[in-house]
């Protein structure tokens, strides 16, 4: 794929990937339009989702959402990321 | 006035609201009870949530009744309250504070739990654990599991690790919790 220099994190999430692959499918056919490389990110988990896993224990949504940015920065590049939690 | 009924009056905190208070949400206090929150629930709108009412509740010290009302888990944290709210509540963040509450006192819906459990043994709340969720990736020419922690079992445990630092197993009983509930019958 031709690349105009710009990458990006895909940050995966839940539904999407385990339940609505058309928009990771879509995802990656727009970003391949504009020619701007999406770089996976091996091992994220849930973001954690917001309206629940923050409803349970703040301090363990924190922990774990802190997990998936390490991801991103030890690839050096900023996250994209379809899912609104 | 229906929360005033004496016989539901005999449980009351005076630590209640003080212990939001302490947690940081100082504006609860500053609650006029106008209701703009409840009106522009979109999520009130369809059952009995009154995000007033519970906000009263707080303020009232029914602890007991507020942190077990299955309500306090109808919300669905979009948000609308606090941006309306005329007063600067920050309502959606005292409603998440009281559902940590609500949990470390053991009041958790089973779905929940559920959810807690996969989140645990799969580092996802909602995993591919059907085979056709895998064959629809494959219908979208994507690869059979995700690059995520369903690739690498190494992240899976990194996750565990995690949620047994934050004593999140030992709050929500999975993990090595789940079999000692089981034990005792639970």
């Amino acid at each position: 794929m031709a690349s105009n220099g710009l990458k990006f994190a895909l940050f995966l999430g839940c539904v999407i990937p385990n339940r609505y692959p058309f928009i990771e499918r879509a995802t990656k056919n727009v970003f391949e339009k504009f020619k701007i490389e999406l770089i996976d990110m091996e091992g994220a988990s849930c973001c954690p989702a917001p309206g629940v896993f923050r409803g349970f224990d703040i301090d363990t949504w924190l922990v774990v959402g802190a997990r998936n940015i390490t991801i991103a920065e030890e690839l050096g590049v900023d996250i994209a990321i379809m899912c609104n939690g | 006035m229906e929360n005033l009924q004496s016989n539901k009056i005999t449980e009351i905190s005076d630590d209640f609201s003080n212990l939001l208070r302490d947690a940081g949400y100082l504006e609860l206090s500053a609650c006029i009870q106008c209701g703009t929150c409840s009106g522009g629930c979109p999520s009130g709108r369809r059952t009995a949530y009154r995000t007033r009412s519970l906000v009263h509740k707080v303020h009232l010290g029914l602890k007991e009744e507020v942190l077990s009302d299955k309500e306090l888990w109808f919300c669905s944290t979009c948000y609308t309250c606090l941006e309306r709210c005329p007063r600067g509540v920050p309502i959606t963040e005292v409603i998440i504070y009281l559902r940590n509450l609500a949990v470390q006192e053991g009041y958790m819906q089973a779905p929940h739990l559920a959810l807690c459990k996969m989140f645990y043994n799969t580092g996802h709340g909602v995993p591919i654990n059907e085979e056709k969720w895998s064959k629809l990736r494959k219908y979208h020419k994507l690869s059979d599991l995700p690059p995520t922690t369903h690739q690498f079992p190494k992240a899976e445990k990194e996750i565990q690790t995690l949620l047994k630092s934050t004593e999140f197993d030992k709050l929500t009983g999975v993990g090595d919790y789940e079999k000692k509930k089981d034990e005792k019958g639970g």
